[in-house]
């Protein structure tokens, strides 16, 4: 067995008014090292939630996920902050960039999180090393001292692609990438990720689009709360690597 | 570390940032012109009172004085040579000045003193202002009107004595630009006898044809405190239109050493202008002028005065000012000082029952004690409106609060971002006091650049206020008893407004940083 992540029994209820919604009820899901994984669903239907979940950025109400055989939520908020900083890198439809920072900076943020005053001396040199390979491998080394305001939504899309791989995570967690690009931008975005995924790193995505979850090795139908269809993309093999990290 | 980047990114470029950093600086600005204005206040009175009086005075309280002053002065060179440097009577009492020439007339609080042994014990000859320019030439002894003449190639000569006084101290000031502004307002000329000069002017010497003399019948010299006799400008200095050595007369009442009237009529004292004292202090320097010790001492009739048995009282002074020797322990002098008066009366011989009674009122007071009341009082109001300033002030908590909730409120998504990036509640909740605290560093520094450029000019602040309108004026010499507003900002009263205020900046921010370290991410994710 080469399960990356394990969830179990995944139910999520939440409250809207004095009426209870339950989104997720009973989800299990597994994501293998090197795996590319896509999330299909109609608007509402809880991928988003149950992405969040998977990222430890929500807590489910019952059931549990496991990374790398340890319980997430039985972990302390503290090694839930370090999980979400090491070993999972986040993208999301709307970017979710800093205005104030610059290209190169939002991308170094994780590295920020993860160092404090004391540290930063000595990883500075090496972050920003990292940051600019990254962003030239995502092609935009000519744009690091632009503003997220002065970018495209595919160059804004790159950077926090950057920024969710500048920590090496073994996880990449992508909610609905090209939700918000057109289709040739999208495109552009998810031949990123396949190269990524090429590359060894293993991704969750979310979305609804069945062209874009095509070139995904699997696809699991998130409907009522609950897998209803798993689907192996047929040609398509996970690159099988052990504690696959993308180099930066 | 993304704590410390992002605040200093956020304080560059947030515009909400400013409003807090202007809310702090106004505070600690106002906080520190208070502070150093009433501390300044406080110094003054304190170094004013220091200079005011002897190290340790000995004191009746009483108009009538006490006697044996001599013998006592005798007794404390033998016996606590190590303690007194020098001790000098004073004798005061209330009398009527007048101006004979204009009629100008104001009460008195007269003080009799020894000029050259007074000068010793305090810090009188610094406010002296002629004896500035004509050092050694100020007196209290039989001195004429001193008449300056006009040479044949039109220039005008003061007396002999004067000039070599003023020719001293030429030679001994380095200062070029005092000797300049010396050079540059020459003394106004009146025309003898008439005193009254032609107008105000800051030196008034009578000016006669030929060469110069001392004009007129030889009197006792006073000195008056400036604002009794003088206007004061706008700009602190002061007109004088009064000639130099001008008559000036003091009605006087004695008092016998009972405390009642002598019986004789009001004494008039015909006096010479001999020069103008300034301590600083308004209530001093509007009522007090200095005579000779002994010759007030005889018109009060507390000199020796004879019985019908064929004695004499002992004469009487009011006060025995006492100079201590260098490095002399002011407290610990003033007990000595005190427990020798006491070995003395018990060894007076014949002592009667009046001068018995006199000499128990007696008691030594050090410059601290004769000024303490008023001290506390000012400490005390010090301390009051520091605190009702700083309460004041707590107003910027309120609004750093109102400004970092804004911020949090505007910063969600940020918030929401940095936890999926693993940035922890505490992290996220520590960025809004970093960035409190360095909207509170920065308007500190600014605060205190503000107000100490304000209390360095302040003085000129308000000459230029009352300049457009003289209702303007906020600081009244009459109330505030100095003429000029105190300038000092003292490093320690800087920093403790900068630490004050830079904590409460983070004490205003910590409700705000609580709710941002409490931000759902999920919620906040969704914020678009």
């Amino acid at each position: 067995m080469n399960d990356l992540l394990r969830a179990k029994g995944i139910h999520r209820t939440y409250g809207q008014g004095h009426t209870e919604v339950k989104v997720l009820r009973g989800v299990n899901i597994d994501v293998a090292n090197g795996e590319f994984l896509v999330v299909m669903g109609a608007s509402g239907c809880g991928k988003s939630t149950l992405l969040h979940i998977l990222g430890a950025l929500d807590a489910p109400d019952r059931g549990s996920v496991e990374f790398r055989g340890e319980n997430l939520f039985q972990r302390s908020a503290a090694a839930q902050g370090h999980y979400r900083n090491h070993e999972i890198g986040f993208v999301f439809q709307f970017y979710h960039l800093m205005p104030e920072l610059n290209v190169l900076e939002n991308v170094l943020i994780p590295r920020l999180v993860t160092h404090s005053l004391w540290t930063w001396g000595r990883a500075k040199q090496e972050s920003r090393a990292a940051a600019a390979q990254l962003l030239e491998r995502v092609g935009l080394s000519g744009r690091a001292r632009h503003r997220p305001n002065e970018l495209s939504g595919g160059e804004r899309q790159r950077v926090a692609i950057a920024r969710a791989l500048v920590n090496r995570p073994a996880l990449l967690l992508a909610d609905e990438p090209t939700g918000n690009l057109d289709e040739v931008t999208g495109a552009d975005i998810l031949k990123l990720l396949v190269e990524l995924n090429d590359a060894g790193q293993t991704i969750v995505m979310v979305t609804h689009d069945a062209k874009v979850a095509s070139q995904a090795h699997r696809r699991v139908h998130l409907s009522e709360g609950v897998i209803r269809e798993t689907t192996q993309n047929s040609g398509k093999e996970p690159v099988r690597v052990s504690a696959a990290r993308i180099a930066p | 570390m993304y704590k410390w980047f992002l605040a200093w990114r956020y304080l560059n470029t947030k515009l909400i940032a400013f409003f807090g950093i202007a809310s702090v600086m106004l505070c600690v600005a106002m906080v520190l012109v208070v502070l150093s204005v009433m501390g300044g206040f406080l110094d003054t009175i304190r170094a004013r009172s220091r200079g005011l009086h002897s190290e340790v005075v000995l004191d009746t309280g009483t108009a009538q004085g006490f006697p044996y002053y001599e013998e006592f002065q005798e007794y404390l060179a033998q016996e606590l040579p190590d303690v007194v440097r020098i001790s000098t009577p004073a004798v005061h009492s209330y009398g009527v000045f007048r101006v004979p020439a204009t009629t100008y007339t104001r009460p008195a609080k007269v003080f009799g003193i020894r000029l050259d042994e007074y000068v010793q014990v305090n810090d009188f000859e610094k406010g002296l202002y002629y004896n500035r320019y004509f050092p050694g030439a100020t007196h209290l002894g039989e001195q004429s009107m001193p008449v300056a003449g006009i040479t044949e190639d039109g220039a005008i000569k003061l007396p002999e004595a004067l000039e070599a006084a003023n020719k001293r101290w030429r030679e001994a000031e380095t200062d070029q630009k005092i000797l300049r502004e010396f050079d540059e307002l020459p003394f106004e000329k009146t025309l003898y006898p008439d005193v009254r000069a032609f107008m105000p002017a800051t030196r008034v010497f009578a000016v006669a044809p030929g060469p110069p003399s001392f004009e007129g019948p030889e009197r006792a010299g006073v000195i008056v405190g400036c604002d009794l006799l003088n206007y004061r400008r706008p700009d602190g200095n002061f007109d004088r239109t009064i000639a130099r050595g001008a008559d000036i007369a003091l009605t006087l009442m004695p008092l016998s050493p009972t405390g009642n009237p002598t019986g004789e009529p009001p004494v008039r004292l015909p006096l010479r202008y001999a020069d103008d004292s300034r301590t600083g202090i308004y209530e001093i320097d509007s009522l007090c002028v200095y005579v000779d010790h002994d010759v007030l001492q005889h018109q009060l009739a507390m000199d020796a005065q004879p019985l019908v048995d064929g004695g004499y009282t002992k004469p009487r002074i009011n006060q025995l000012l006492i100079g201590l020797q260098p490095n002399a322990d002011l407290n610990r002098s003033r007990d000595r000082i005190s427990e020798a008066w006491r070995r003395f009366c018990v060894g007076v011989p014949d002592l009667s029952e009046t001068d018995a009674r006199l000499l128990a009122n007696v008691e030594a007071y050090t410059w601290e004690d004769m000024q303490r009341t008023f001290i506390q009082a000012v400490e005390k109001e010090k301390v009051l409106v520091t605190f009702l300033f700083g309460l004041i002030s707590m107003v910027a908590i309120v609004l750093i609060g109102c400004i970092f909730y804004m911020i949090v409120e505007k910063k969600t998504k940020d918030i929401g971002i940095l936890k999926a990036l693993g940035a922890s509640g505490h992290g996220v909740g520590g960025l809004f006091v970093v960035y409190a605290g360095a909207v509170g560093v920065v308007g500190s520094l600014l605060g205190l650049f503000v107000g100490s450029v304000f209390v360095w000019n302040i003085n000129d602040i308000q000459d230029l206020l009352a300049r457009l309108n003289p209702q303007l004026r906020v600081w009244s010499p009459e109330v505030y008893s100095f003429d000029r507003i105190p300038e000092v900002v003292k490093a320690a009263d800087a920093a403790w407004v900068a630490v004050v205020a830079v904590l409460s900046s983070i004490v205003g921010s910590m409700i705000p940083a609580w709710i941002a370290a409490k931000v759902w991410p999920v919620k906040a994710l969704r914020y678009e």
